[in-house]
């Protein structure tokens, strides 16, 4: 299977990406030149440099130090993506798995509630719970698990659909073993390719909503050095002084093309179609 | 679809009135007393219990009246009719920029397999999608407005002399006023762009897909073995087949589209439906917040119905069920 | 006087993701006017892959490593593509296997048919051209030739409206609209009911009777070979094993293969018929001497050793079989100049 991976260069550049990445975000406090800077930190004096050895990637308005700032960006990021994906998926899976599996009533409720959450696009839906809660990085992150967790119930829903005909399900059936057995040790062996593909994509998506959120003011509050946030306070000293809003965009961009490309390489591997289910654009 | 609906106006009616903090008392300032906001309170009916005031919310609604914001201090549905046609007109655009750009190149590309074409296309399709959509509005903004200043940094322009659905564009080209066409047009230039980058570029891998899906068919065939031009062949045969499977994505697309709008809007300072909503959120004007979302979902729901019908106009399996 | 198709030697591979498939090795055919000559071979012999290769509709895998096609003088191989796109539909038609996929489901019969009588042949189609009378008149003419009961009301249906046996005739139709000289039909009717594809088969043969045609039947049915042709071809495993009158091939076989063939065949008097043991060949490592060798009862070791060309073991009956020689004193291969004789030539 790694042989396959490796046939696709661009997969390989995903990987490698995505590996570049959390290696940041893992080590952020040990690769930054100037750790202290991604919080609340003022040296007015070296406001707004651009670019230098000092400062490879110049400082912001309040003289931090732009590239540590992203690197423990990454760090958040990474971390953010993460626990909302856990969260999506602990609750997302299960519900379709009950949901396909036992069907009747509850499984078509399950699925009626699904589709009002779906009614909505996810980015809408997070900024709705955002305003509901205080506008701060942890209520984002359950915002936007939120909308996320249907599309995962949505999938698995499908896909036990159809693994449920399958005849190894049959087979272990007539074997006597319970609705509960079979849902764990059957189906989701099968269909956890498929949710592996959709979260390491989700993984970009979900990183890219946050940072529109934090844009916004709906997510990350400053001084913490998310990269919306970063790119929404050094919007104001554009076009001039470009390097405080250029680069963290450039971070997401890079992060959520890492995720892309290795979700796509995954899904070769895997052989999957997928493609109605993905959430984000 | 109804349920949906009841159950998304629950859901959102709901969230907003568990905000924590009073908005009331944000709206009007620390000055006010605790008369003038128990008076308000009870003006918009927040003291009545919860369910008593959805169901007097959605008895509103029907009536068309959506209540009153705190933010704006006019009727929520004022608010509406100023900033919806707004954001529909700049969607809209960004859906037909997708389909007008995504479609040929998408062609080109399956017609051109395992060429340079094709892997240039590859990559440009995955830099559309993981670009993030404000980021992309800011550089164009730098590059088009403030470097060349060919395009108008931030808002929608004038309105034209007269107006008759609200879409700017629209409503010059009625009146036969070029001039404020134009205008219009380059002011929604760079935000239509920004916002179509995502869509347009699955567009054009959905369509590759579908095309080399499609040349490989039994009937694509048996046109050429008749000697019919390769031409109409691939825009009129295949195009048709290939172009179904899309239609499903432009219709789940255009929630996207709504949703990064949210952000598109900002950058541009775009008055719009999007841009409201941000101000009323972050303001915690409720009503604002939730007819805003009601008015997001319905218009996704009704895209996706007429989706489906022209889906199934445009395949007559579907119609006529398999024969 | 010359056949009007001569395929001479062809032979073809196919890049797959397993190697390299040799699926068509020194095939060799030939067609006179008026003519009904059928290709007989199970599934995988490659005889679709030799129609295809008449029109030039290969797919990007295959490769022509030998040989040529002729027709009226031209090496079909070696026509550059416009040439080919002004010969298709118009001097060789070809009906496709399986009604229900060879036509497009999303346009009705009308739209597909006028488009072919419009714009066959040409080298892009504009915007501009309409349906005029004359072309809705030939439109009717041809659904009717094809027997379409109700051609003004089928005319505006999807393909999805209409039964098996009328999307058949649709696509007898769509062959036989620009007049063509050589008709390829692929497995003609297997994808209907019997008795319908009976029907369709006499209607076929009596339009070919009529209009003169020339025609090449693809099948895997011995009955259905006897039925419609003059000649039989019997293929297996990429090579011609047998050619003869269509009557003599059911009287007597001369190659183990088609023995096997004719003992498959169902019979009305209550035999089930048996099949021939093993499977096709692997095409991409391929028995070294003669293909059909680990499956023929009669197998000696020379079949192992050295492959058997296809001669005329007798009057106007060739085979490629170590089990005869050919007629006369030692074996005369069939060579390029003379070609394989049908009924009509010289055989000294």
């Amino acid at each position: 299977m790694w042989f396959r991976f490796r046939q696709s260069s661009l997969s390989v550049a995903g990987l490698g990406i995505v590996v570049a990445i959390v290696f940041c975000a893992v080590f952020a406090p040990v690769l930054t030149p100037h750790p202290e800077h991604a919080g609340s930190f003022v040296d007015f004096e070296n406001s707004l440099r651009p670019p230098s050895p000092k400062n490879p990637l110049g400082t912001d308005d309040a003289g931090r130090d732009v590239l540590s700032r992203m690197l423990f960006g990454a760090r958040i990021s990474v971390t953010l993506g993460i626990i909302v994906l856990a969260i999506a998926v602990a609750v997302g899976v299960p519900l379709g798995l009950i949901a396909g599996y036992w069907g009747g009533r509850l499984g078509d409720a399950i699925m009626r509630v699904t589709d009002v959450f779906l009614a909505v696009p996810p980015i809408a839906l997070a900024l709705a719970v955002t305003a509901a809660l205080r506008p701060n990085l942890t209520n984002a992150m359950i915002a936007i698990a939120f909308a996320w967790w249907p599309w995962y119930t949505r999938l698995v829903y499908g896909q036990v659909l159809s693994l449920k005909e399958e005849q190894f399900v049959e087979a272990s059936r007539g074997l006597g073993a319970g609705p509960l057995r079979i849902a764990f040790r059957e189906i989701l062996p099968n269909a956890w390719s498929t949710i592996l593909i959709k979260v390491t994509l989700d993984m970009g998506f979900v990183i890219l909503t946050a940072s529109g959120l934090s844009f916004l003011g709906l997510g990350a509050q400053p001084p913490t050095a998310e990269w919306g946030t970063m790119i929404a306070e050094g919007r104001i000293y554009l076009p001039g002084y470009w390097w405080a809003a250029t680069f963290p965009g450039l971070a997401i961009f890079m992060t959520v093309l890492g995720f892309n490309l290795l979700g796509d390489g995954l899904r070769d591997v895997f052989d999957v179609h997928i493609e109605q289910w993905q959430a984000g654009s | 679809m109804i349920p949906v609906m009841v159950g998304l106006s629950i859901l959102i009616f709901v969230i907003s009135r568990v905000m924590p903090g009073d908005p009331v008392r944000l709206a009007l300032g620390p000055e006010a007393n605790i008369e003038q906001i128990e008076q308000l309170r009870r003006q918009m009916g927040l003291d009545k219990p919860v369910h008593v005031q959805y169901f007097s919310y959605v008895s509103g609604v029907f009536r068309g009246d959506f209540g009153y914001s705190l933010l704006t201090r006019r009727a929520v549905a004022r608010d509406l009719k100023d900033f919806f046609p707004a954001t529909l007109e700049l969607t809209t655009l960004a859906m037909i920029l997708s389909i007008l750009l995504g479609v040929p190149l998408g062609v080109r590309a399956a017609v051109r397999k395992d060429a340079l074409e094709d892997h240039m296309n590859r990559v440009v399709a995955l830099a559309g999608v993981a670009l993030p959509r404000f980021w992309l509005a800011i550089l164009l903004q730098i590059a088009f407005a403030y470097h060349l200043g060919l395009l108008p940094t931030i808002g929608r322009g004038p309105a034209p002399a007269t107006q008759i659905t609200g879409l700017y564009l629209l409503d010059s080209l009625l009146t036969l006023d070029f001039n404020a066409f134009i205008v219009s047009l380059k002011h929604i230039a760079m935000p239509a762009f920004a916002l179509s980058v995502g869509t347009l570029a699955q567009i054009m891998r959905l369509i590759r897909a579908s095309m080399i899906e499609e040349m490989r068919r039994d009937h694509a065939l048996a046109a050429r073995s008749y000697g019919l031009p390769s031409n109409l062949i691939i825009y009129r045969y295949l195009l048709k087949n290939a172009f179904t499977s899309t239609l499903t994505i432009i219709g789940l697309s255009y929630g996207f589209l709504l949703g990064n709008a949210f952000l598109v809007e900002r950058v541009f300072a775009w008055p719009g439906l999007a841009f409201y909503g941000v101000d009323t959120l972050l303001a915690k004007d409720f009503n604002g917040v939730i007819a805003v979302t009601l008015v997001v979902g319905v218009a996704y729901a009704v895209i996706n119905l007429f989706v489906d019908i022209l889906y199934g106009y445009i395949d007559p399996r579907i119609r006529y069920g398999e024969g | 006087m010359e056949p009007l198709l001569t395929i001479q030697d062809l032979g073809i591979h196919m890049r797959t993701y397993e190697g390299r498939a040799r699926v068509l090795n020194g095939v060799r055919l030939t067609i006179h006017e008026g003519e009904t000559v059928a290709l007989v071979g199970e599934t995988g012999c490659g005889k679709s892959i030799t129609a295809k290769a008449i029109l030039g509709l290969l797919p990007p895998n295959a490769e022509i490593v030998s040989g040529s096609i002729v027709f009226k003088g031209r090496d079909l191989l070696r026509l550059p593509e416009e040439d080919l796109h002004g010969i298709r539909g118009r001097q060789i038609a070809m009906i496709f296997q399986d009604p229900s996929t060879a036509l497009n489901p999303v346009f009705t019969v009308g739209e597909q048919l006028t488009d072919v009588v419009l714009w066959q042949g040409a080298r892009r189609a504009t915007i501009g051209r309409r349906v005029t009378g004359a072309v809705r008149r030939r439109c009717m003419e041809i659904l009717r030739l094809v027997r379409i009961p109700d051609p003004e009301g089928t005319f505006g249906r999807y393909p999805v409206e209409l039964s098996g046996g009328m999307r058949q005739r649709v696509l007898i139709a769509l062959a036989l609209v620009g007049r063509p000289e050589l008709l390829i039909a692929d497995e003609l009717g297997t994808a209907l009911d019997v008795s319908v594809q009976d029907q369709i088969l006499l209607e076929v043969r009596e339009l070919v009777r009529t209009g003169g045609l020339s025609v090449l039947y693809i099948t895997h049915n011995l009955g259905v070979a006897r039925l419609v042709s003059d000649r039989i071809y019997v293929m297996y495993g990429g090579e011609i094993a047998e050619v003869a009158p269509a009557a003599e091939v059911f009287r007597r076989q001369l190659h183990p293969y088609s023995q096997g063939l004719l003992a498959a065949v169902p019979r009305l008097t209550g035999t089930m018929g048996e099949g021939i043991e093993g499977r096709i060949p692997d095409y991409v490592n391929p028995p070294p001497a003669c293909r059909f060798e680990p499956r023929c009862p009669f197998r000696m070791e020379i079949c192992r050793l050295r492959r058997p060309l296809l001669v005329e073991a007798e009057p106007d009956r060739w085979v490629a079989c170590h089990l005869h020689a050919a007629r006369g004193d030692g074996p005369r291969v069939a060579s390029g100049s003379r070609g394989e004789s049908g009924s009509r030539e010289e055989s000294g």
